[in-house]
Order: C-alpha cells, then sequence, then structure tokens
C-alpha cells in the first residue's frame, strides 16, 4: 500500500514537474503543445515492449518530426534522476514510437517529456504504469567459455532460483559445475603432479645415501675430495 | 657474534663439506651469509617491534571493520573496490618478480643473479601472503569466502584467481625451499654453538639429511629443474587470471583484450623494482656489499629500463586505441585521468614512474646504485598508483545517469595498507633470519668471487668492509 502511495507521489510530481516546464514555455509565447502517454499495462522482464506518445497542438492537430523521450525516474539511496528509456521522432500523426526492454521488475513509471522549440512550447505527457513480470531472475547458465562438445552453449533465459537441498549429495552437485571445466581441472592436475614429483625428490634426498660414521655408509671417493661447496 | 670457525658444528660425522679448506673468499662469503641466523641484535628486535605495533593497529582498524562493516570504508555502492583491490593487484604484481626472475635467469644460466635469487623467491612468497589477504578484507564479511568454495562455478575469474594464487604460492613455496636445502646444512654444520639448540634442530631438521652425495646433488637438480621450468609458466597465469578480473567485468575501462599481458608487464617491472629496494636494503642492512655489487644493480636497471619501454608501449597501446574509438565513457575516463580529479596521480605514473626511472638508467651518470634505487622507488609508487587508477577511476565512469562520485580511503584502510606493508616488511625481516639471504652453495659452485672489473666499482660502494661485524 505503501509502495503504491509513493509510487502515486513520485508520478505526479515528475508529471506536475514537467507540467510546470511546459507552461513556462507557453508563457513565452509559444504555441501550448498537449502530449499523451500510450503504454501496456503490463509486459515480461527482457521483452520489447512498445511504448507511444502522441503530440498535438491546441487545436488538437498532429506535429509531425518533433523529438520525443521516453524517460523514467529512479532513485537509488540518495541519488535521484531521469533515466532516459528511449529517445523517438513524431510522424505525421504526430505518435512517437519506441521500444524499450524493461530490466527491472516491479512497477514502473513511464513519462514521455517534448522539450519544445521556437514554435511550440514543451510539454509533458500524464505518467504510464507498466507492470513488469518477473517471477524468476534473469541467469546466465551456461557463462564462460563455451567450447563445442564439452558445454552447452551460451544462453540467456529466465531461471528460477531454488534454494540448495542439504546433505552431501548437494554439496557433490555444488561441485559439479567444476567438473565441466576439465581444462582447468587438467591444467590444475598437470602443475599439481609436477609439484609432488619434485616434491616427492625431497624424499630422495632424505633418504639417498649419506656420509656416516666410520664402518657406516660412506660416499664416494670423488665426492669426498670435490665437496658440493668446492666444485 | 663468532661463527665456528671450526667447519664442524653438530654433526657427529665426518662432513665431505669440512674436508677440503675452503678459500678465504668463501669462508668469507658462509660467515657473511650464516651470520644473521646466529645471532640478533637489539636493533633487530626495535624493528620487529615497530612492524608488530603498526600490525595491531591494523588489526584493530579491521576489527572496526568487521564490527561496523565496510561502511568504515571509503567504498560505496557505485566504487565499490578501492585500497584493498588496488593493493591486492600490487603485491600480487610484486610476486612476480621473484620467483620467475629467479627461473628464468636460472633457466639461462645467468650467473651474476645468483647471490640474489633467494631475496627474490623471499620477495614472491611472501607477497603472495600478503596480496591474497587483501581480497578477504575487502569481503567484509571473510566467512562468506568459504561460498566460493561450496558455490563457486568454474566459470567465474574470482574461482580462477584463487586457483592460481595457491597453486603459484604452492610452487613458489617449493622452489624457495629446494635451493635452500644445501644452505641449511650450511647452516647445521658451521653454526655450532653460536646458533641455539632450537635453532640448530630446526636447521637439521629442514636440511633433510643434505650431504652432498652424487644421488642427493641429482635429486636436487632434478626437483629444481621441474620447478623452475613449471614455475614460469604457473607465474604468468597468476596475474593473466588477475587482469581477467577487471577485463571479464563490463565496464567500459576495462575492456581490453592486452589486460593479461599488459597485467604481466606490470607485476614483472614492479616486482623488478621490488627485489633492487630489497637488495639495496639488505645489502645495506647485513653488509653484504662484497656480494651484492652494482653489477646485480646495473643488470637488474637494465631489465627495470627494458621494461619501462614494454610499459611505455602497452600504455600507449591502450589509450590510443581506447581514444581512437571513444566509445561511450571514454571521454569521462580520459577526462578524468588526464586533466581532472585524478590527473596528477596519472602524469607521476606515465611520466614520473615510467620515463623517468627509464631514463634515470638510460645515462651513464645516473646509473649509479643510488640512482637504480631511486627508479625502483619510483617505479614501485607509480605501479601501485596504476592499479589504484584501473580500480578506482574505472568504476567512477558512471553506468547510469547519475553524478560521479569520488572515494577517499578512510582511516580503517589506510592503517589497513598500512599493516600490510608492516607485514611485508615484518615476513621478509622474519625470513632474514631463519633463512641466509644469499643462495650461498650456488655462489660458491658456480659464480666464485666478483670478476675483477667489477672491483673498482664495488669498492666505490658507500658501506664499508665485507667482512667484518655479524648484522644486527
Amino acid at each position: 500500500m505503501t509502495t503504491t502511495v509513493r509510487r502515486l507521489v513520485r508520478g505526479t510530481a515528475l508529471a506536475v514537474a514537467l507540467w510546470l516546464a511546459s507552461a513556462g514555455a507557453a508563457a513565452a509565447g509559444t504555441v501550448p503543445t498537449r502530449l499523451e502517454l500510450s503504454v501496456p499495462p503490463s509486459t515480461d522482464l527482457g521483452a520489447a515492449t512498445d511504448v507511444q506518445a502522441r503530440l498535438t497542438d491546441a487545436s488538437g492537430q498532429p506535429i509531425a518530426r518533433a523529438a520525443v523521450r521516453f524517460v523514467t525516474r529512479l532513485s537509488f539511496l540518495e541519488a535521484a534522476g531521469d533515466v532516459v528509456l528511449a529517445d523517438a521522432r513524431t510522424d505525421e500523426r504526430g505518435v512517437a514510437t519506441a521500444q524499450i526492454e524493461l530490466r527491472t521488475a516491479g512497477t514502473l513509471t513511464i513519462a514521455a517529456r517534448y522539450d519544445g522549440d521556437e514554435r511550440y512550447a514543451a510539454a509533458a505527457a500524464a505518467t504510464g504504469v507498466i507492470a513488469v513480470r518477473a517471477g524468476d531472475q534473469l541467469y546466465l547458465e551456461h557463462a564462460g567459455v563455451h567450447v563445442p562438445i564439452l558445454n552447452g552453449p551460451p544462453q540467456l533465459a529466465p531461471v528460477a532460483l531454488s534454494e540448495p537441498a542439504g546433505g552431501i549429495l548437494s554439496f557433490i552437485a555444488h561441485l559439479w559445475p567444476f567438473a565441466s571445466g576439465w581444462p582447468v581441472a587438467a591444467a590444475l592436475l598437470i602443475v599439481w603432479s609436477l609439484y609432488a614429483f619434485a616434491a616427492s625428490l625431497i624424499f630422495r634426498i632424505a633418504y639417498a645415501d649419506r656420509p656416516g660414521p666410520k664402518g657406516t655408509s660412506r660416499p664416494p671417493a670423488a665426492t669426498r675430495e670435490r665437496p658440493w661447496t668446492a666444485r | 657474534m663468532a661463527l665456528a670457525e671450526a667447519p664442524r658444528g653438530a654433526g657427529d660425522h665426518v662432513d665431505p663439506v669440512t674436508t677440503v679448506s675452503p678459500p678465504e673468499w668463501r669462508a668469507r662469503l658462509e660467515r657473511r651469509g650464516l651470520a644473521p641466523l646466529a645471532g640478533t641484535g637489539w636493533r633487530y628486535y626495535a624493528w620487529i617491534g615497530l612492524l608488530l605495533a603498526i600490525i595491531a593497529w591494523a588489526l584493530y582498524a579491521y576489527s572496526q571493520q568487521l564490527e561496523d562493516g565496510l561502511i568504515v570504508t571509503g567504498m560505496r555502492d557505485r566504487i565499490s573496490w578501492g585500497v584493498y583491490i588496488a593493493s591486492f593487484v600490487f603485491f600480487i604484481g610484486i610476486s612476480h618478480a621473484g620467483t620467475l626472475l629467479s627461473a628464468i635467469l636460472r633457466a639461462t644460466k645467468a650467473r651474476w643473479q645468483l647471490s640474489i635469487t633467494r631475496m627474490a623467491e623471499f620477495i614472491t612468497v611472501v607477497a603472495l601472503m600478503v596480496g591474497a589477504l587483501f581480497p578477504l578484507i575487502d569481503m567484509g564479511r571473510v566467512d562468506r569466502a568459504l561460498n566460493l568454495v561450496f558455490y563457486g562455478r568454474w566459470q567465474s575469474p574470482l574461482v580462477w584467481d584463487i586457483l592460481a594464487i595457491t597453486t603459484y604460492l604452492a610452487g613458489s613455496s617449493l622452489y624457495l625451499y629446494l635451493p635452500l636445502i644445501p644452505d641449511f646444512a650450511l647452516a647445521r654444520d658451521r653454526l655450532g654453538p653460536a646458533a641455539s639448540k632450537l635453532k640448530r634442530g630446526f636447521f637439521t631438521m629442514v636440511a633433510v639429511g643434505y650431504h652432498g652425495t652424487p644421488a642427493q646433488r641429482a635429486a636436487l637438480e632434478r626437483a629444481m629443474t621441474v620447478m623452475m621450468i613449471i614455475i614460469i609458466p604457473v607465474a604468468v597465469s597468476v596475474h593473466t587470471v588477475v587482469s581477467w578480473i577487471f577485463a571479464m567485468t563490463l565496464r567500459v575501462s576495462m575492456n581490453s583484450t592486452v589486460f593479461g599481458p599488459f597485467f604481466v608487464a606490470g607485476a614483472i617491472y614492479s616486482g623488478i623494482a621490488a627485489i633492487i629496494v630489497l637488495m639495496a636494503v639488505l645489502r645495506k642492512v647485513l653488509h653484504l656489499e662484497e656480494y651484492i655489487t652494482a653489477r646485480q644493480f646495473k643488470n637488474l636497471g637494465y631489465l627495470l629500463g627494458a621494461f619501462t619501454l614494454i610499459m611505455l608501449y602497452f600504455n600507449l597501446q591502450e589509450y590510443a586505441v581506447n581514444g581512437y574509438k571513444m566509445e561511450a565513457g571514454i571521454p569521462f575516463e580520459f577526462e578524468e585521468l588526464m586533466v581532472g580529479p585524478f590527473a596528477s596521480l596519472f602524469w607521476f605514473y606515465i611520466v614520473g614512474g615510467i620515463m623517468v626511472p627509464g631514463l634515470i638508467i638510460l645515462f651513464p651518470r645516473t646509473r649509479t646504485i643510488s640512482g637504480i634505487v631511486v627508479a625502483a622507488i619510483l617505479a614501485l609508487a607509480a605501479m601501485w598508483i596504476e592499479r589504484y587508477l584501473i580500480v578506482v577511476a574505472g568504476l567512477r565512469i558512471p553506468l547510469m545517469a547519475y553524478d560521479p562520485r569520488d572515494y577517499l580511503p578512510s582511516w580503517v584502510e589506510l592503517s589497513i595498507l598500512a599493516g600490510a606493508f608492516a607485514l611485508f616488511a615484518l615476513l621478509i625481516s622474519v625470513f632474514a633470519k631463519l633463512f641466509p639471504v644469499i643462495s650461498v652453495w650456488e655462489v660458491v659452485e658456480h659464480r666464485g668471487p666478483e670478476p675483477p672489473d667489477e672491483a673498482p666499482v664495488a669498492a666505490r660502494m658507500p658501506v664499508g668492509a665485507a667482512a667484518g661485524a655479524g648484522a644486527e
């Protein structure tokens, strides 16, 4: 409820601001204009959606080749501003059409704006609200490098996010994506195998024949004559 | 301190090491190389105390961050990486020098570097240890690092990063340890009563019974060869993967296909600079003037000089290509870098950090030890700044219709940064106490005394005699 009220207040504020701008222009002696916004009541997240605005003068005659801007007001923490969704020009019927892809789920308040020129005053349209349906979240199922046969092609599709189940099977399941990354695994295996080989040679050093007290194992005479530090 | 003059220490058998009386320079080298291991002066403890105090302060700052969250930092939703990630890249970068340089120079049998390989390898291991902490600190909720283990996807550069860094750290540690074995044996046999029983016990354990028998030598050389070969691609892969964390992020300033080699070049550049600075410090503190001469500084200086050209080339490549296309966001980036809020840092990086070091090394008059050290310090500062610019200036470019926000590191971040540098210095100091900083056996076997043509240069060194009092 509170959210709806907030959106209504926000939309009204936007409309009033735009109306005040157009009123100021009208006072300067230009022809008053009127902008009507038409948006679908709902759309799907990420789907291409047409929005239209019709620009007419005071007598209802369409204004062609005028630049119309579709905006939405967004705020995040302390920042707020009009985000331009699309720019379009009106046709002979005074209709500007733009195609937008909405990437935010929930309801979105959209406004159209005409900034005017030396002949026509600026105009702002009443705001329209689009409900963006999205029960799922955009999720790149097969991200990363696509290697034929090894993994599936990258695809961007809505995939429902689910909570991981508990237990050891779940743990193994979470490790499974790593198995598809066998090039990484193979490289790591090679490197760590070589590490292990080098480390194993330390044991060979430790258990190699070494000089000892009289009567025990001694290194060859050559070594005694040419110790390692003298070579 | 007095090292045992009798070459037999704790051993109760006749060691082949002891069967030939070493020449005077070799005995001096052994004394000098092992001196820091034998005794410790008050200045060392004072230094360690200072570092521990800085680290304690950083821990306090971190406790504030843990308690209140990342709000105590300067990072916010729009610039969500700052000093921490810049420092992470910086430390991983300087870690390159060590092992990579050491392996390349060993592989090419460049013998001049034998007296400095150990220091280079120290830098690698220590810088990796310190650098790897930063992503955890940056996370805020450090316990969530486990999510990467349980829920990590192999497609994620973050997962690659963890795999690469742990692999590199393990390999570098092994590569550091292997050439240390004969020196541990030397310490075991030479230190005698000059070292504590505990220390001798430690050296006996880590020397793994090495006595330089043919079988042991063969095993050691084989292991070193394997590690020398494998560590080079691993080192290159690490910084390439670090660069991918940025290059695979959808940020206009990071859209680059040459970030991998650019980062690797930058890493080697800063790594060489780090080795030069550490070399200068340890040379002075441990009185290693006889073994680390102008020759090592000049040769590393030449390498540093070559990399100034490579860095200039990569910068030209980056800015020329992006500037030609001028995609959305790039004009903003160029403006903030070149004439905007980051201009002083950016031009210091280009001019002070790349061009000036190159010029210092180019002219023989300035290509002295002190000149090369100054060039290295400039290069190090510039490379930290470069990472800062990539991270902060890159994230400052607005993604939506909002004003760009500024980022200023808070006292918490600066304290933790100071703590990281203190930890780096602490680990190096502790390493220098536990391990010989010069690979004594390699210098003895493969290099010998400095060539006579270097003697006049060495004689010009400001600090004193090669032999003498032990290090504090």
